[in-house]
């Protein structure tokens, strides 16, 4: 074992950890949002709204993650009108393309996850919250978004996880994350073995991280799951 | 249709008759207390916070506030001690009467009890009923759907026996439990016991 190479590898790798962090937190958040959005007019009564996020659902659910991302890389350069239009200066950086195309990609997967947890929500829940006359917004803020986020949970933290791993193919539209930086090393020392050893280790430890972290916000958020105290819950 | 002097507004859609003010219907929702057979409790969200959501969220009232008068229902249907346990972690008359107690926290004009002790064990039964007895004699005006007939005798002062979706008998308990009952309200109480 040469743990002078292994140590000067992890201290490599480490320092392209913030851009595969970027790339990840960054698409899940906006992929969150847009698949709010997706999910919103999923369940929607308006046939127009509801078809076209069954359609954004099946493509981005349906085709590669990486040709997703070269069309948006490669792809959209071919077009003149995108080319010489004000998105230019964004779309023709590899950073902002891979984020793209991993918020678009996350987001149809997560609006199915969401559209799970909104279906296991009790219509009883539902009928109680109307009768004390909430509805709309209210009724979704209250009752309708806090149960079934916490039914979607479990598959959301699959897909926040495999988004993690997702960010690796940011590193063939030339995103020097961990993944690419790991290439890199392996192409001026040969060493296959350690390099994509230590960059493993790296997901590994941070999907641990994350995956710690959504436990334990199932746990704070489910108490009513739990067995009852054994001792009688007395007033404060 | 007229309720309370106010005319709601229906509308047909695909058929059916629809009100067509929201907000409005939401408004008088919210002024009628409404309790289900199966309680209907939120089930993420301890007693208390079954109880003060309405209030707090519906009518926007202080959250302070609302905790005090949720601590006095709790008190009045008997359950303070379970204020921060959570629906499952409770009997079925204990969640009944968090229920009831969650209704009245909107503080109701009138109450709608949609069979009440129907999901219940026979002996829950009777703790849920002296609640709505207790009701009944501060003078709440209460519209109760109801199996329990010696209930419905000793506790209401207009009793209407529905059959297939239509009014069989209606009057007075001592009319319908005297003579004025129909045959088929005879032989209903002959089978349930009056």
């Amino acid at each position: 074992m040469d743990f002078a190479f292994l140590f000067s590898t992890m201290k490599t790798l480490l320092a392209a950890l913030p851009m595969t962090l970027a790339l990840f937190s960054l698409s899940v958040f906006f992929g969150g949002l847009l698949a709010l959005l997706i999910v919103w007019m999923r369940v929607s009564a308006n046939p127009v709204a509801r078809n076209f996020a069954k359609g954004y659902i099946f493509i981005f659910r349906g085709s590669p993650l990486l040709i997703q991302m070269f069309l948006v890389f490669y792809g959209l350069g071919q077009f003149g009108f995108i080319r010489y239009s004000f998105v230019w200066p964004a779309l023709r950086e590899p950073f902002f393309c891979a984020v793209l195309s991993l918020a678009f990609c996350t987001a149809g997967y997560t609006a199915e996850i969401f559209r799970g947890g909104l279906r296991a929500v009790p219509s009883r829940e539902i009928e109680a919250a109307r009768s004390v006359g909430m509805s709309g917004f209210l009724l979704v803020r209250r009752i309708l978004a806090p149960i079934a986020f916490r039914h979607a949970l479990p598959a959301y933290s699959t897909e926040v996880v495999m988004m993690v791993k997702s960010t690796a193919l940011a590193s063939l539209v030339t995103v020097w994350e961990v993944t690419g930086v790991a290439q890199r090393l392996i192409a001026q020392s040969y060493r296959t073995m350690e390099v994509f050893l230590c960059a493993a280790a790296i997901y590994l430890v941070l999907n641990f991280l994350i995956l710690q972290a959504m436990a334990l916000l199932e746990y704070r958020l489910t108490p009513h799951r739990r067995d009852a105290p054994l001792f009688p819950v007395t007033p404060r | 249709m007229l309720v309370d002097g106010e005319l709601i507004q229906m509308g047909k859609k695909q058929g059916r008759n629809y009100p067509t003010n929201r907000r409005q219907v939401d408004r008088i929702r919210s002024e009628l207390g409404m309790v289900f057979q199966s309680f209907n409790l939120w089930s993420h969200m301890t007693i208390l916070e079954n109880i003060i959501e309405g209030p707090v969220h519906v009518l926007k009232r202080p959250k302070a506030e609302c905790i005090a008068e949720a601590e006095a229902l709790l008190e009045k249907v008997g359950i303070a001690g379970k204020r921060d346990a959570y629906p499952a972690h409770l009997s079925g008359g204990q969640q009944q009467r968090a229920a009831i107690a969650r209704s009245l926290a909107m503080k109701p004009k009138v109450m709608l009890f949609d069979e009440p002790t129907s999901a219940l064990d026979p002996e829950l039964v009777g703790e849920v009923l002296r609640v709505m007895r207790a009701l009944a004699e501060e003078g709440m005006t209460m519209l109760v759907v109801t199996h329990e007939m010696s209930f419905a005798r000793n506790v209401s002062n207009r009793v209407i026996f529905m059959r297939s979706g239509e009014i069989d008998s209606d009057g007075t308990p001592d009319e319908l439990f005297g003579q004025g009952g129909s045959a088929n309200f005879r032989q209903f109480i002959g089978n349930f016991g009056g």
